[in-house]
């Protein structure tokens, strides 16, 4: 070998070096600098599957003119008594235009949970649900708060459901867990019903006589060394500034959220008024909580859920209005974040389904009021609908009016996320399985 | 001559088991010596055992209201036990809760004879004595802060790791 053909290898062999801990197992680069294209992150996900026929597709019309360019749908015209209430557009403008549209996009699983997985983590994952433990791999949450020092309350899972998608907010990974995992708020914490509602408990409880700050800090030490053992539970934990966050941050829930309320954003929430808690519209109160959570906390990640599309494997007509609330949501969320100083320019918003649903009605008589059957998620072939989905971004580094036409993947939300904020990550603890969706815009 | 000798075995076995037993009893007593003096209820140490959430909600129910918690009410505390993810704030939540409904000695008794109700408190939560340091930490504490309750007392303690453990 010559010395030319020498220095030429070793320069090679150095390159190659001090790239491969940034090249992911699918062999994609994305982070290679760390650059942050955003300091927040706010993915909708829709956790009850929304199919392309009523989104993007806008067949029989549009249901969701915030997201999408169209007039909205007069199909329920027809039994204007029975007329579901459907919002028209908000703004001048539509995310459509805003930001890039990916229509071509797939889901693996056709089942609620796993495909929640698929989105959070950027695995597709094998095994059934465990009831009793957190999920495998690594979600992004960990992945934010682990490279990036983040605390648990810059990090934020608002629910709609119960468990076991509730554990979704930290895996079993040795390299994560519930240090990195993120906090969770389920909406039904706020219902009447619920006997630690913390807004009741502050009534009582916070307004009366306090001693100053310092004391309660002196007086909890005092305990916690008194005995010399940890309570060590499965669960995240805030640290004492969070802590003393979260108690303003219930107590201002109170005059927002009481359960007597009906009346948000100056909308009645509820799809049958004298009924309490029934027919509540869900994905708007779950957002109105994520809006609380981002006007406290400034998170920096925040996942939303928004599932009650899911009633369309009983009710069509619902499952269209849920899907016209939901973009109602959207829409409001996404102004509350540009209303607020520290997020406003600085914050990339996603929107994802989980998967679709199935191509043919289920016909089993069980017709709505406008003779339409419902619609199920259990078609299982690879080409079904049901795997059909969609997801937009909008916001600071998203190029606007784009639609890409490449064929990408509910696995490769989490590492677009890693991307947007700059999140390096040692190839040995990165498990995800998708491409940053930046390569294809 | 049989009789004699039958009389001699007699005694000889009588002799051997008072030696036995003599001997026996004296070990009983040494063995005794070492563990009687030992107090389970003094020792923190003693408890290892993390309590579950069924078991802490149950027994802080038992403690501050003064009766078992009915079944419904513990599911619906469990229920609700899952909907924040910090289940440490949570936890302090359900004993806030729970101590709206307190029926153990109050405001009164702790201004009044704070040494007293420390060892109540003591005796009636962490199930042991306080010590000489517990009790005179605490009075301090209390006779430095008027606006401190008996409530924000009983929290504070009911917060702490002992409390989470048998």
């Amino acid at each position: 070998m010559n010395r030319r053909s020498f220095i030429h290898k070793t320069a090679l062999a150095t390159t190659g070096v001090f790239a491969a801990p940034y090249i992911l197992p699918s062999g994609r680069l994305f982070a290679r600098t760390g650059t942050q294209i955003a300091e927040h992150v706010v993915f909708c996900l829709f956790s009850g599957g929304v199919r392309r026929l009523e989104s993007i597709d806008m067949e029989g019309g549009n249901l969701m003119p915030n997201m999408l360019n169209g007039a909205l749908t007069t199909k329920f015209d027809s039994i204007l008594s029975k007329k579901p209430e459907l919002y028209q557009k908000q703004t001048a403008t539509c995310m459509e235009n805003e930001g890039t549209l990916f229509k071509n996009f797939k889901s693996a699983h056709i089942s609620h949970f796993n495909a929640d997985v698929a989105a959070l983590t950027g695995v597709n994952p094998t095994s059934s649900i465990d009831y009793q433990k957190h999920i495998r791999y690594p979600t992004i949450f960990e992945y934010f708060r682990k490279h990036s020092g983040a605390s648990a309350d810059e990090a934020w899972w608002v629910s709609t459901q119960a468990d076991p998608y509730l554990t979704l907010n930290y895996s079993e990974d040795t390299n994560y867990g519930k240090q990195y995992g993120a906090n969770v708020l389920q909406r039904s914490l706020f219902d009447n019903q619920t006997l630690i509602n913390p807004c009741e408990i502050n009534k009582a409880i916070y307004d009366s006589n306090k001693i100053p700050k310092n004391a309660e800090a002196e007086l909890a030490t005092f305990f916690a060394k008194n005995f010399d053992k940890k309570i060590l539970l499965d669960s995240i934990e805030n640290n004492e500034i969070d802590s003393t966050k979260f108690d303003l941050f219930f107590k201002s829930m109170y005059s927002k959220f009481d359960a007597p309320q009906t009346q948000l954003w100056g909308l009645e929430m509820y799809d049958n008024a004298s009924g309490k808690n029934k027919d509540r519209r869900l994905d708007m109160f779950n957002v109105a909580l994520a809006e609380e959570v981002i006007k406290t906390f400034k998170p920096k990640l925040l996942v939303v859920d928004m599932n009650r599309v899911d009633v369309g494997h009983t009710n069509y007509t619902k499952y269209c209005a849920n899907l016209n609330y939901a973009d109602y949501a959207l829409n409001h969320l996404w102004q509350t974040i540009q209303a607020d100083p520290t997020m406003k320019n600085n914050t990339v918003l996603i929107v994802a389904p989980e998967h679709g649903r199935d191509e043919n009605k289920y016909n089993d008589g069980l017709l709505d009021d406008f003779g339409y059957a419902p619609l199920q998620h259990e078609d299982k072939s690879p080409s079904s609908m049901t795997r059909d989905v969609f997801c937009m971004m909008v916001g600071k580094g998203i190029k606007m009016n784009n639609k890409p036409t490449a064929q990408r993947y509910t696995i490769d939300i989490a590492p677009t996320i890693a991307e947007i904020l700059g999140l390096i990550i040692p190839p040995e603890e990165n498990h995800m399985q998708g491409e940053s969706l930046f390569n294809y815009m | 001559m049989n009789f004699y000798l039958n009389k001699f075995f007699i005694l000889l076995l009588c002799i051997v088991f008072s030696i036995g037993s003599f001997s026996c009893k004296k070990n009983k007593k040494s063995y005794l010596y070492e563990v009687v003096p030992v107090s389970v209820k003094k020792e923190r140490g003693n408890k290892s055992v993390l309590k579950t959430p069924s078991e802490f909600i149950s027994l802080a129910h038992n403690d501050i209201v003064g009766k078992a918690i009915s079944s419904t009410e513990l599911a619906n505390y469990l229920e609700s036990y899952n909907y924040f993810g910090d289940k440490h704030y949570t936890e302090k939540l359900i004993l806030k809760k729970l101590l709206q409904n307190k029926n153990i000695p109050g405001e009164i008794y702790m201004r009044t004879d704070a040494k007293r109700f420390i060892i109540a408190a003591f005796k009636n939560f962490y199930y042991r004595e306080p010590t000489e340091y517990e009790v005179e930490y605490l009075s301090g504490f209390i006779k430095k802060y008027p606006s401190f309750t008996s409530n924000d007392f009983y929290f504070y303690m009911l917060s702490g790791a002992e409390y989470r453990y048998f």
